[in-house]
C-alpha cells in the first residue's frame, strides 16, 4: 500500500512539474492559441459595458495586431470589409461598438496549421462565431490568420482573411 | 469455545421504497451502472452522435431554423456518402458544421440551369425541394475526393446560399433524421 502511495505521489509531482513548465515556458503554439482566444474575448462587446471598459478592450484588441495588419473579410452574402493598419482597425472597432449594443465573438476549432520559429511566421485557421444582441441566431465565418513574431512583443497578427467553406466553381 | 451473542436479534432493516427508487437495492451496483452509463453517453454523444442545432434557412423546409438534430458519424464508417444524404460538413473542426445535401458524387459533372440540377447532363429528380428559383451555374467537375453539397432552400437568392464542392474528409456524418 505504501509502495502504491509512493508511485502515485511521484506521478502527481511529475504531472504538476510538467504543468508548471508548460505554464512558465509555453510553446509557440500555446502562445498563439492564447493570443487568438484573447483576441476573440477583446472583440466581444458585453451588454451594458461602460465607455472606459470598451476603450480598454479596443486597446487590448489592437495591441495583439501588428502595425501593418491587413484584414480582408468577405462574409457570405454580406458586404466585404478591407482594413489595413492598426489605426484603421481601431477606428472601425470604435464605430462598430458605437453602433451595436452587444456582440459576442467566439473563435471555434482553432488549428495552428504551420509554425516556422526561425522565420518568425505562423498560420492558423479558425471558425469565428458572431452573435449580435440577444439574438439566438449567429453568423459563422471561417478565417485564416497569419502571425509574425516580434522580438519585443512576441506573436502578433499580421493578416486576417476570410475563406470559403465550399467551392462553387 | 463457542462465542454466543446474547444480545437480542433485530430484524434486518428493510429498504424503504424511496431509498430503492433513488439509489437501488444495492448502492454499489447502482454506482457502477451509473458510471458505465455516463461513459457510454459521453462516448456516444462526443464521438458517434454529435448533437447540432440548425441555424439559418438554407435547408428549409426540410430543417427549420433552430431544429435540433444529430450527426451520425457511424453512418460513413462502412460506406461512402450517397446522393441525397444530408450530411454535416466540418468547417475547421466539429464545433460548427454546415448541414447540406449531397447531390453530386466524385467524378460527376454538375450544372444548374434555371434551378434544375443536371448530373452528367441528366436531370436530377429532387422530391425534397419545395422552392426553386432560377439558379444557374456553369458545368462543374467534382473531384475524386469531393462531393457537391447544397441546401434544400433553392428559393433564396443564389448569392446568399453557400453551396459547392467540399472535400470528403470534411464530411463528418449523416443527419440522423
Amino acid at each position: 500500500m505504501r509502495r502504491v502511495f509512493q508511485i502515485v505521489l511521484v506521478l502527481v509531482v511529475l504531472g504538476a512539474g510538467a504543468w508548471l513548465w508548460k505554464t512558465v515556458f509555453p510553446s509557440d503554439q500555446a502562445r498563439i492559441l492564447s493570443l487568438l482566444k484573447a483576441l476573440a474575448n477583446d472583440a466581444t462587446l458585453p451588454a451594458g459595458e461602460g465607455n472606459f471598459g470598451r476603450i480598454r478592450r479596443i486597446e487590448r484588441l489592437t495591441s495583439s495586431l501588428s502595425p501593418d495588419v491587413a484584414i480582408l473579410v468577405a462574409p457570405f452574402g454580406g458586404r466585404s470589409v478591407e482594413i489595413s493598419g492598426r489605426d484603421e482597425v481601431m477606428q472601425a472597432a470604435m464605430a462598430a461598438r458605437g453602433a451595436a449594443t452587444s456582440i459576442k465573438v467566439e473563435f471555434l476549432d482553432i488549428v495552428v496549421t504551420s509554425i516556422d520559429p526561425s522565420a518568425g511566421a505562423a498560420d492558423a485557421v479558425l471558425t469565428a462565431k458572431i452573435q449580435a444582441g440577444t439574438d439566438r441566431d449567429f453568423g459563422i465565418q471561417p478565417l485564416k490568420v497569419s502571425l509574425r513574431k516580434d522580438k519585443e512583443f512576441g506573436w502578433r497578427i499580421s493578416r486576417i482573411e476570410s475563406t470559403r467553406i465550399l467551392n462553387p466553381e | 469455545m463457542e462465542n454466543i451473542d446474547s444480545s437480542p436479534t433485530e430484524p434486518p432493516a428493510k429498504s424503504s421504497w424511496l431509498r430503492v427508487l433513488a439509489i437501488g437495492a444495492n448502492p454499489r451496483t447502482t454506482v457502477v451502472r451509473a458510471l458505465i452509463s455516463a461513459v457510454i453517453l459521453v462516448v456516444l454523444f462526443r464521438f458517434v452522435m454529435l448533437p447540432v442545432r440548425v441555424s439559418g434557412i438554407s435547408m428549409q423546409p426540410t430543417y427549420r431554423n433552430g431544429t435540433i438534430n444529430f450527426v451520425n458519424r457511424a453512418a460513413f464508417w462502412f460506406r461512402e456518402p450517397r446522393r441525397s444524404d444530408v450530411v454535416g460538413y466540418a468547417i475547421t473542426g466539429q464545433s460548427a458544421m454546415l448541414f447540406k445535401r449531397v447531390i453530386a458524387l466524385p467524378g460527376e459533372t454538375i450544372q444548374i440551369r434555371d434551378g434544375v440540377v443536371f448530373i452528367n447532363e441528366r436531370e436530377l429528380d429532387e422530391p425534397y425541394l419545395k422552392y426553386r428559383a432560377a439558379w444557374n451555374t456553369k458545368p462543374i467537375a467534382v473531384g475524386t475526393n469531393e462531393y457537391f453539397l447544397i441546401g434544400d432552400n433553392r428559393g433564396m437568392s443564389q448569392g446568399d446560399h453557400d453551396f459547392g464542392r467540399g472535400l470528403r474528409e470534411h464530411v463528418v456524418g449523416k443527419a440522423l433524421w
